[in-house]
């Protein structure tokens, strides 16, 4: 009988295996990320899209940064973004691999005989495991599924990296305008100085006078550098989310805060809204789905190991023998109850994770509603309260300056007093813009926010 | 010819009508009420009144209400004070040595009030004081004092119920004592009064700190601050007596220029011709009065102030850092910039202070005269002097004769 047959159809068998590994795309994570925050996923991939990232960087770049463009360069740049969404090209090589038979097992022997007369004896055998055969498609699923996984999980980084940038940003533009104020209380400091000492020059005060003025304002020039110092920090911080390097790194932005917009956002049923949206709880119901599916995996008799193939002999007196092999192992010791049990208490540990999830979640959003609410009532006090009333008494104050009834030192610590109330209420718009990004990122992505 | 009742009234009515036409041509200003008796010089109050009283069975009766009122001490100044009758300080009482006078006093303060006769000689249970003396006088209430006056000089009186905050609060007055017959000695011509006051009122508020002990800033003379201050007008060669009272917190050296005076009273008393002195000034203690004379034999508009430097000043703030001398330029553009509309101030002292705009209720320190700005108010007037004049209204500004002008050259 010819043995050609049998390798043929091993042979095609083992054709049929194989599977080619397909290029990974950002489709699917675009799909979830640009409904939630507005922008495209750009995984760089050396496409003809790539060659643009660099013109769409110039461009950008040559003006001021809004927080939209940041966000933009940020999702264009950020090179350890880039590493994340290679995870989806390891997952999705995971998929290929679940759908892979393993490898046939070939074994040859050769005998040569000890006594004369005999002849060489021969023994090849080729061999394939079955078992995996039958749990493909469930390999397959369970690979699938941990690509989407993987996605959920990338995309909730992408939104959880963007609001990082957002409030980096808002950071930054604040304490550019902390040290524009802090820059006039030293102007306010210099003049007293410069009064106290011309008074002193005029034999008018003791030095102990012109000396607790220079302490003022050496204070003031401190915080001024510290600020000036910190803008730096920030400015590097913002690099690192912004992935940017070298003359790209010489960006600007404005130097104030947007005004508090006087329409607030819809806060009625936000838990709902990140219950139904937020990327982290979407994981957390995959993983759940994932340890089922593993847990189907672990069948008795997947640990059988079974095996089916071709021998073929030739013994020493030149007889030959052609035949089906099979060979199992017999799960009486191991049948997976371990591995089992272990994934069933696994299944319990991430539905319990879950659950808890959905209550911090809720809790998170709850308490980022009322710290938005809280900066807003704060900033609008401030605006609407605090600091006309501070501006009617440096008026007033300097009416009683003229009419010779405070000093020209009450005068400048009022303006100093006015600086102050800008300090607070600038303070107060940046938590606000910045309790607005968490809120964004709390209900699974800023664009699912509606104004009133 | 059967002289009734109504013929001699007639005839004294005619006598005394003629009488008057013949001994004093010149009007008495408005603001002063001709003593009906006519044994002495009527009193001229500047910025103020005589208190009306009325005879009962031989009684002179006044009547003082205590209250609250607000007064003008000059345009842009309005103070809200206490004292009596709608005035700050109080109308002046004034009576005869022999008068039995009684005086009813209604509270309409809120607090309890007394009234103290200050320099009176009169039975103790009459003497004003709260506590010692009477209860005090309640909310709604009304006191009545009633005594015969045994002296005659330049009195006073004033609350002696929370003193320290009702005579902060401008409840003083004068009580004048005529003597029952004027001498050639006592006589004069024109008779001042002119009682002194300070008060703290800070910038932009309207109502005194009685809380304050010594850091005054508005200083007046019967209620005023110049320019409001009514000028002593008489004519050259009267003899002109002012009377000066005192129940502040400070002593005030009141000096008088172009003439020297001679001191004829303290404190409810005459000073004897023997004991008298001449000065260009009188120093009138805390609680006292002071009586000057002087015959305005040199024409011309004259100083009349406290000579403390501080008591011809409106609303002057002390602790201010001190500023002479100090060179601001350079710096005053710098705090432009921080604050726009800064001016530096101070260099030159305080004269020539421009009004820049300062709080509300507040005088300039600073008035208009004929040669500029007048760097006083506070406590100051002018003793104005003119020759011939026929009526006391305000002349105007003196007309320096040519060559009695200081010649100022570069």
């Amino acid at each position: 009988m010819s043995r050609v047959p049998f390798y043929l159809c091993f042979l095609v068998a083992i054709f049929c295996g194989c599977t080619r590994v397909h290029e990974p795309d950002g489709n699917e994570l675009s799909k979830l990320v640009e409904p939630r925050i507005g922008r495209r996923v750009q995984w760089s991939q050396g496409t003809k899209e790539d060659l643009l990232v660099d013109e769409i960087v110039t461009l950008l770049l040559q003006n001021e940064l809004t927080v939209d463009a940041a966000v933009h360069l940020s999702l264009l740049c950020n090179r350890s973004l880039q590493a994340m969404y290679q995870e989806i090209g390891i997952s999705q090589a995971d998929i290929v691999q679940a759908g892979l038979l393993p490898n046939p097992f070939v074994s040859a022997q050769v005998g040569f005989p000890t006594q004369s007369g005999a002849s060489i004896s021969t023994q090849f055998s080729i061999a394939q495991n079955f078992i995996d055969a039958f749990s493909i498609s469930l390999r397959k699923k369970y690979a699938s599924l941990q690509q989407e996984l993987i996605e959920l999980k990338i995309a909730h980084a992408i939104l959880d990296h963007v609001a990082k940038v957002e409030s980096a940003y808002f950071e930054l533009q604040a304490e550019m305008g902390r040290c524009t104020l802090l820059k006039t209380v030293v102007e306010i400091e210099e003049a007293q100085v410069q009064l106290s000492q011309r008074q002193l020059q005029a034999g008018n005060v003791y030095e102990i006078g012109v000396a607790k003025h220079e302490i003022r304002l050496h204070e003031a020039k401190i915080e001024f550098v510290k600020s000036e110092s910190e803008i730096l920090i920030l400015r590097e911080r913002m690099n690192e989310l912004l992935g940017l390097w070298g003359k790209n790194a010489l960006w600007k932005i404005p130097g104030d805060l947007s005004d508090i917009p006087s329409q607030e956002l819809d806060v009625s049923d936000l838990e709902n809204l990140a219950i139904k949206n937020r990327l982290d709880l979407k994981s957390a119901k995959k993983e759940v789905e994932l340890l089922a599916q593993a847990l189907g995996l672990k069948k008795w008799w997947t640990y059988t190991e079974g095996q089916i193939g071709v021998l073929q002999n030739r013994d020493s007196e030149g007889i030959s023998s052609i035949g089906p092999t099979f060979g199992a192992q017999i799960p009486i010791f191991d049948y997976g109850q371990a591995e089992r049990a272990k994934l069933s208490a696994k299944l319990k540990q991430s539905y319990e994770r879950m659950s808890s999830l959905i209550v911090s979640i809720r809790a998170e959003v709850r308490a980022s509603q009322e710290k938005l609410l809280a900066s807003r009532a704060l900033a609008e006090y401030l605006l609407k309260t605090v600091t006309p009333l501070q501006n009617k008494t440096m008026q007033l104050a300097q009416k009683l300056y003229n009419s010779m009834s405070i000093s020209p030192y009450k005068l400048l610590k009022t303006r100093r007093d006015v600086v102050e109330a800008e300090l607070a209420h600038l303070l107060a718009v940046k938590k606000y813009w910045q309790a607005r990004v968490e809120l964004g990122k709390q209900v699974g992505g800023k664009l699912l926010l509606r104004c009133l | 010819m059967i002289l009734n009742f109504y013929g001699i009234f007639l005839i004294l009515t005619t006598f005394f009508a003629a009488h008057c036409a013949a001994s004093d041509e010149i009007q008495q200003p408005p603001f002063s009420i001709p003593n009906k008796e006519m044994a002495h010089t009527p009193l001229t109050v500047p910025n103020g009144r005589l208190l009306e009283w009325t005879m009962e069975d031989g009684v002179k009766v006044f009547h003082l209400i205590a209250e609250p009122v607000k007064r003008e001490f000059a345009p842009g100044l309005i103070v809200n004070c206490w004292g009596y009758n709608g005035q700050v300080p109080g109308p002046v009482i004034e009576a005869i040595e022999g008068d039995r006078v009684r005086i009813k006093v209604t509270n309409k303060l809120t607090a309890p009030t007394t009234v103290h006769w200050h320099g009176v000689l009169l039975p103790n249970g009459m003497d004003g004081v709260s506590g010692l003396n009477q209860k005090p006088i309640q909310p709604g209430e009304t006191g009545t004092y009633e005594f015969t006056l045994k002296q005659h000089g330049t009195c006073m009186y004033h609350p002696h119920y929370d003193e320290m905050t009702q005579i902060a609060m401008g409840m003083n007055g004068f009580f004048i004592i005529h003597p029952k017959e004027e001498t050639e000695d006592t006589k004069v011509d024109r008779d001042f009064v002119i009682f002194l006051n300070e008060w703290a009122i800070q910038p932009g508020t309207y109502t005194p700190d009685p809380n304050v002990m010594l850091d005054f800033n508005y200083f007046t003379f019967n209620g005023c601050v110049y320019p409001k201050t009514e000028s002593l007008v008489v004519r050259e060669g009267q003899k002109v007596r002012i009377r000066l009272g005192n129940l502040s917190m400070d002593n005030h050296p009141i000096h008088l220029h172009g003439h020297t005076f001679t001191i004829t009273g303290t404190g409810g008393c005459t000073v004897p011709k023997s004991a008298q002195h001449q000065d260009v000034t009188v120093d009138v203690p805390v609680g006292s009065t002071r009586d000057i004379e002087f015959v305005a034999d040199a024409e011309g508009d004259w100083a009349f102030h406290c000579h403390k430097t501080h008591h011809i000043m409106s609303g002057m703030v002390h602790g201010l850092p001190n500023m002479i001398g100090v060179d601001q330029s350079g710096v005053e553009a710098e705090i432009q910039k921080l604050i726009p509309g800064y001016m530096a101030m101070g260099e030159k002292g305080m004269g020539n202070m421009t009004d820049m705009g300062g709080p509300p209720n507040y005088l300039p320190m600073s008035s208009p005269g004929p040669y500029g700005k007048i760097e006083m108010n506070g406590m100051f007037t002018i003793l104005k002097v003119r020759k011939g004049i026929t009526s006391y209204t305000d002349p105007g500004w003196y007309t320096q004769p040519p060559g009695t002008s200081v010649k100022i050259s570069q």
